[in-house]
């Protein structure tokens, strides 16, 4: 192992065990609805084993990043199954169009053309566009239902979100001092955002109902990805962090659930 | 070099006039190990073109597409077998570990084929590890489906991550087989691993959902002691 590959590896063994908790703690669920624990265990299942590939990835120095593969596929199951467990937690009616489901989807699918803008990887990338666009759909969705969010909280986050997805598409045009400026401009913007759902989750995670807690560890996860995908190393590492700590919230939301079905 | 065309029709010939003959679940077995041939002729071809386009090395080609290929070719006749003939568990079941059996005798035979004479320890990779992984890969992505299923939830969502856990079985180990070492002793043995606890869960969860009631009371008894 290089010195190269050793943060990225640490940092992905460190999701290996989180991930292997949420598996084991997912195989003992017994209160929650069928179809949203056996989704939420297939969920928990493809992010664990895909988790391992990565690992093995990294430990046998191929480097990060991976060409068009396998885990492509992959990616979209990880994106739909999540969608699937808010949709099922929720009872979500995809035909019925909200503003935040259609704020969310569109968020989703600027992020694609990111992707493919900054990565150049087409075919991979609109493989998953459909399947994120439905997992922010459902985000956007289940904070509306499970009222997460008040008013004001939403539409500093959807402007947040909105402007953070403009910036990253000029920055990819720009040069010299104004792409420095719009870079360090879209990093605080993402992390704000990331911060901020953080801070609402464990508030939530302490104090309030568990469909909140899902809702906002989901999107917190979601919002975790984002950052991660449109940062550079090592920057991109910080955000696999998030993202760990969001995996782990997932979890803990979902224990939250398990509970209050137990008391009920 | 081998001609695949003709190794497949040398092969399929008696298998299909075999099913002339065959009726009930050994004519199904027979005719889904003839797809899991013919589906592997196609994600050769199929991986072949994908080679060409994404100007990748051959090996780079088997680490990173073939899976997923190879992976979607076994899991369109498990599609259609479910969707189109409504088959039970146990019929899905069975079918899907004949596809995948289909799948890696035909890959088997042209890799054979195509080297000459070989020693012994590559005959037993090609068949205890690559051979046993078509077959528990296709189990994973069987088994979820019939999981999903009698919880009510097969959905576009379900068949996708049964798809993403059995891809991933696969590209975990065509990636651990590419590094000489330590790696590819890992990967030659995570097949048979794999389908031996692939083995234990099926059995126990057969033994217990059986429609025979008398039995079940047997197991859990025999359990309970």
């Amino acid at each position: 192992m290089t010195s190269g590959t050793l943060i990225p590896s640490l940092v992905m063994a460190l999701e290996f065990v989180v991930l292997l908790y949420i598996f084991l703690y997912s195989l003992r669920l017994k209160r929650i609805h069928p179809v949203t624990r056996v989704l939420y265990l297939l969920w928990s299942a493809t992010l664990f084993t895909s988790n391992l590939y990565y690992l093995t990835h990294a430990l046998q120095n191929k480097g990060l990043y991976l060409p068009f593969s396998a885990m492509d596929i992959v990616d979209m199951g990880i994106y739909t199954l999540l969608g699937a467990v808010l949709q099922s937690n929720f009872s979500v009616n995809l035909k019925k169009l909200t503003w935040p489901s259609v704020e969310g989807a569109l968020f989703g699918a600027l992020n694609i053309w990111l992707w493919i803008l900054w990565s150049g990887k087409l075919l991979g990338n609109l493989m998953n566009a459909l399947p994120f666009i439905y997992l922010l759909f459902m985000c956007g969705r289940s904070l509306e239902e499970s009222r997460s969010l008040i008013k004001v909280d939403r539409l500093s986050f959807a402007s947040a979100t909105m402007v953070i997805a403009v910036l990253e598409s000029v920055l990819y045009f720009t040069r010299g001092n104004v792409y420095t400026v719009l870079d360090v401009l879209c990093y605080i913007l993402l992390f704000s955002c990331d911060m901020f759902l953080i801070f609402k989750t464990v508030d939530v995670l302490r104090n309030g109902n568990a469909d909140r807690a899902i809702a906002l560890a989901a999107t917190t996860y979601t919002m975790g990805l984002v950052t991660q995908y449109l940062s550079y190393e090592p920057v991109y590492f910080v955000a696999e962090v998030l993202v760990v700590f969001s995996l782990a919230m997932i979890c803990l939301a979902v224990r939250k659930k398990e509970k209050e079905a137990e008391k009920e | 070099m081998i001609y695949s065309e003709n190794v497949l029709l040398c092969l399929t010939i008696p298998l299909v006039i075999t099913i002339l003959f065959l009726q009930g679940m050994a004519r199904k077995v027979m005719e889904s190990f003839v797809f899991g041939m013919i589906c592997c002729l196609m994600s050769a071809y199929i991986s072949g073109f994908a080679k060409v386009v994404s100007g990748m090395s051959a090996e780079d080609t088997a680490v990173y597409i073939s899976p997923l290929i190879e992976e979607v070719m076994k899991f369109l006749p498990v599609l259609f077998i479910l969707c189109v003939l409504e088959a039970d568990d146990n019929e899905l079941l069975v079918a899907s570990i004949a596809i995948g059996a289909g799948f890696a005798t035909f890959e088997n035979i042209c890799y054979l084929m195509s080297n000459g004479d070989v020693k012994m320890s590559f005959v037993l990779v090609r068949g205890l590890a690559v051979g046993i992984m078509h077959v528990a890969s296709i189990v994973i992505l069987s088994g979820t489906i019939i999981i999903v299923r009698k919880h009510g939830a097969v959905s576009l969502p379900a068949l996708v991550g049964a798809l993403a856990m059995s891809s991933t079985l696969h590209a975990l180990y065509n990636l651990l087989v590419s590094e000489p070492g330590l790696s590819s002793k890992i990967g030659y043995g995570m097949p048979f691993v794999s389908s031996l606890l692939l083995l234990t869960v099926l059995r126990r969860s057969i033994v217990i959902d059986e429609k025979i009631p008398e039995e079940n009371e047997r197991y859990k008894i025999y359990k309970s002691n």
